[in-house]
């Protein structure tokens, strides 16, 4: 095994191959405190790639309800209980947050993934991981927050489920999509060497005339982000829609454009770049990208489950309402610092909160010039000033892309004009 | 999930499970809902229609749990500082 440097572990890891990485990294920032589950992700990736024979499972996106739902069921949990089968008691984090890219959360002492030799079977195996059963996979985004449908009647909801006694206790979304880890659980287990990392932009793809459909992958990804297709007997996974980012839309002009999950979000939680890397595998600094600025300089975006190892690019505001100990475990020690940053945002924060889905094409840089101060008072006790300042978001060449103010104008259709389509 | 019926014998299977919650996650969940939406350009009495509504769960679950008044003033407090100032162009003007 070879040794790596992961960053979001502060720490040395043991990995099967040598470290690589990309010129940029496929990254994401998404905001649950916005996310209502309207599933305008999951549908716009299953509209956008199974339309055609051969590609009926193509479909990668969904949001899930946390802390009871999940797609396969139980994928955090079950993953989370291997690891602490391997290591009782020892999945803990040490040392204290800092301004270091590489180790901004402190250490991770516990074991990952791939330092889980003890629990792998067979002997051959290279990460700790399970394979879910058939039924596990069966009901995605489905029930979840519907009462199931009787025995026997699948696909149908409960007809009387409404007077069924609610959860009255908290609960959030959290959509998810492959996170294009820098560390590939997929990559890393399969035998034929079918998986390979992008050089250009990190993206994780399955190439599908060497895969064999062991299946390898499938119990290797963590987050349960790689699917076995009986049709086809290979396996598939998310491909960060990559003719987006490769500016091949025809919609895109040529330009780099985000995948079609971010660009479906109506609740404007998603956010959605390329990072440049550097030869160590941290990220270079670009301080004027929003992707960089969100993770490593207002810290407010923290990846999911660190703990795993495999450096996801998936990066998640975390539920300001959400108890601390439960948030701990999924995005790690990092999340007390991000609540409250993005509970009181500074001037810069409110201006970049400003940039999700106002355009489809992928912002490399911002800029944002100072506007006049339009509300100075309280708010739950504190001292709050909000400035209408301008955020401008610059593409690949630098082309301005858009602008627009902290305080957006909202445009209100007349009644008469309601549904004009 | 899966059809049949829960084996409660199966460690995962959440049956009736209590989960912790802090005694001021309503209250937060309330300042989150209506600071987020503040900043989308909801004024105050369209934010209010959304914590009536019982379509939207979690933010009448805790407009029923607190009470009109409390929520009232959590809107109010969060569009003062969120909320719409001029911002709305409405498309009606035009005609």
């Amino acid at each position: 095994m070879a040794t790596v440097h992961n960053w979001q572990l502060g720490r040395e890891m043991r990995y099967p191959y040598e470290a690589a990485y990309p010129e940029r990294q496929f990254a994401f920032v998404f905001n649950i405190n916005r996310c209502i589950a309207c599933q305008s992700c999951t549908m716009a990736c299953k509209s956008t790639w199974t339309f055609s024979k051969g590609q009926e499972q193509m479909w990668w996106a969904n949001v899930e309800t946390k802390p009871y739902g999940g797609y396969p069921m139980f994928w955090d949990m079950k993953i989370l209980e291997l690891l602490e089968r391997a290591n009782p008691g020892g999945q803990r984090w040490s040392g204290r947050l800092s301004g270091d890219p590489r180790a901004p959360y402190g250490r991770f002492d516990g074991r990952t993934i791939f330092e889980s030799e003890r629990m792998l079977t067979p002997d051959s195996a290279r990460v700790l991981g399970y394979l879910p059963a058939d039924e596990e996979w069966n009901s995605p985004n489905i029930y979840e927050d519907n009462p199931v449908g009787q025995r026997g009647a699948p696909m149908e909801f409960h007809r009387t489920g409404a007077e069924l006694p609610e959860h009255k206790t908290w609960f959030f979304y959290l959509a998810r999509i492959c996170n294009h880890c820098t560390y590939p659980g997929c990559l890393a287990a399969c035998p034929r060497k079918a998986i390979y990392k992008r050089p250009e932009d990190g993206i994780v793809l399955i190439d599908q005339k060497e895969c064999r459909g062991y299946r390898k992958c499938v119990e290797a990804c963590p987050y349960k982000k790689t699917m076995y297709r009986g049709n086809t007997r290979v396996s598939e996974k998310c491909v960060a829609c990559y003719p987006r980012i490769e500016g091949k839309d025809p919609e895109s002009g040529g330009k780099p454009m985000e995948t079609r999950c971010m660009a479906a979000c109506i609740g404007q939680i998603r956010l959605q770049g390329l990072v440049k890397m550097n030869r160590d595998g941290t990220w270079a600094p670009d301080r004027q990208n929003p992707i960089y600025y969100l993770v490593h300089v207002a810290r407010v975006a923290l990846p999911l489950y660190p703990q795993f190892g495999t450096e996801p690019n998936g990066y998640y505001i975390p539920p300001r309402w959400v108890p601390r100990p439960y948030l701990r475990q999924m995005f790690g020690p990092g999340v007390d610092q991000a609540i409250l940053r993005y509970e009181n945002p500074d001037r810069e924060l409110l201006a970049v909160l400003q940039l999700f889905r106002r355009s489809n094409l992928i912002i490399y840089s911002y800029k944002v010039e100072a506007g006049p101060k339009v509300y100075e008072g309280t708010l739950r006790g504190r001292r709050v000033t909000v400035y209408n300042d301008t955020v401008i978001a610059y593409g690949r060449g630098g082309e301005e892309l858009f602008r627009t103010t902290v305080e957006e104008p909202i445009h209100v259709r007349p009644p008469k004009h309601a549904n004009s389509i | 999930m899966p059809y049949g019926e829960p084996d409660p014998s199966d460690p995962n299977l959440l049956v009736g499970v209590v989960v912790p919650a802090e005694a001021e996650t309503m209250r937060e969940m309330v300042y989150v809902f209506a600071e987020e939406f503040a900043r989308m350009g909801y004024d105050e009495a369209r934010l209010l229609r959304v914590f009536r509504n019982p379509f939207y769960a979690a933010a009448h679950q805790a407009y029923r749990v607190l009470g009109e008044q409390a929520v009232s003033r959590i809107v109010s407090e969060c569009v003062r500082v969120f909320g719409m100032r001029n911002r709305e162009c409405g498309m009606g003007n035009r005609e």
